[in-house]
């Protein structure tokens, strides 16, 4: 995995974004996974410095949530929503709604490959799973969020 | 091919849904990251302190030997040094297997710099010593030998790295202190090979070369292929001591 660190920090932080929707408390999320990984640094050297930004980002979004209950959908992210050119604003939207019925484990996994942007072979090594079975989930994800949309 | 086309449009929706605004404070944070006070080329030269005085002292001292018996029995030369390499990669082999053999792997696995680019840096330092002293040598072969400066250095080559290759996927199935005996004995074999059918079968013949530049190409694959399942194995042994 050989990101540099801009890419890791571009990352980390739309992860952060999608889960508690707001820009300021994204990139303080994003900012304490990163000091928490320079101070670990028996960890850094094993070359999953990816795996491990995830994993303390994603601990940290779930503390923060607990916290004060940051809500993933906010009229900032509406309001961005509405005007970003292709779909119509109403169809978007509907497709974040079909989004969020999704299971857990599905929106994470899309939010990942296509919010992140995380390469496939980065993904699977994270999850843990070969390239064939991450490309099988991610084919019934969205296959399950066009059954929801229609 | 209508569903393959309405799940690109799907692929590109999601990314435009994902869109988060361009973060704000990212130059200014990561300009002022805390810098290791050590870069790579530093690390690097902080190991050569780490491998034993002994190893240099013999690689030095076998480069020494090999002058004087080049300058002394010159048509012998090129076998005599084709013989004594396997020993140049002896002590590289045993520096690999350092950790192995005094039973540390784990315990290093948990220090600040990996096994991996510990056993990396080494290998690399004590290869590029020895190819130093080989390059030195060469000239001195090239001038009393026939053969030329390319054929001369495969024939050099050849039995180093299969002392390495040999060695390595050997300790790769055995542990402690045991590996060192295989690997002095590896050593020897390819040593007593080489020097005993070298006086019975020509094998520096010109009309074999291109089977030396084959098994060169199949010894530096493999020198490759062992080295990445050393440093894999090291891997799992953090995931499992993780786990």
């Amino acid at each position: 995995m050989s990101m540099d660190e801009k890419t890791l920090y571009d990352k980390i932080y739309r992860y952060c974004y999608y889960r508690l929707g707001q820009a300021e408390l994204a990139e303080d999320i994003t900012q304490e996974a990163f000091l928490r990984m320079w101070e670990d640094r028996g960890y850094r050297e094993q070359g999953k410095v990816l795996q491990y930004l995830y994993t303390t980002a994603r601990h940290l979004c779930i503390d923060e949530y607990r916290r004060c209950k940051a809500k993933p959908l906010t009229e900032e992210l509406g309001e961005r929503l509405a005007a970003e050119p292709g779909l119509e604003p109403e169809l978007r939207l509907g497709l974040w709604q079909a989004f969020q019925t999704l299971p857990e484990e599905d929106r994470e996994l899309l939010a990942l490959r296509y919010g992140s942007e995380v390469p496939v072979g980065d993904l699977a090594k994270m999850l843990g799973i070969s390239r064939f079975a991450l490309r099988r989930r991610i084919t019934s994800a969205l296959t399950r969020l066009r059954t929801q949309l229609s | 091919m209508k569903e393959r086309r309405s799940m690109e449009m799907l692929e590109q929706e999601l990314q435009i849904l994902f869109e988060a605004p361009a973060p704000q404070r990212r130059e200014k944070f990561l300009a002022g990251r805390p810098r290791s006070s050590m870069g790579h080329g530093a690390f690097v030269l902080a190991q050569a302190a780490y491998i034993r005085k002994w190893v240099w002292g013999l690689s030095v001292a076998v480069f020494g030997i090999l002058v004087g018996s080049a300058a002394r029995w010159p048509q012998e030369a090129l076998w005599i040094t084709a013989g004594m390499m396997p020993f140049l990669a002896l002590l590289a082999a045993q520096e690999h297997m350092r950790s192995a053999m005094y039973n540390m792997t784990e315990l290093e696995l948990s220090t600040r710099f990996s096994v991996k680019s510990i056993v990396l840096a080494r290998m690399g330092l004590l290869g590029s010593f020895h190819l130093t002293l080989l390059l030195l040598l060469l000239p001195l072969l090239v001038l009393y030998g026939q053969t030329g400066i390319l054929r001369t250095g495969v024939y050099l080559l050849v039995p180093y790295l299969m002392t390495t290759f040999l060695s390595m996927a050997w300790v790769r199935r055995m542990r402690g202190r045991e590996g060192l005996y295989l690997c002095l004995g590896i050593a020897v074999l390819v040593s007593s090979l080489q020097v005993v059918a070298s006086n019975t079968v020509n094998w520096y013949k010109g009309q074999m070369f291109p089977w030396w530049l084959l098994i060169l190409a199949l010894l530096l694959a493999g020198n490759v292929w062992e080295y990445y399942q050393a440093a894999c194995r090291a891997g799992s042994i953090y995931e499992n001591l993780a786990a």
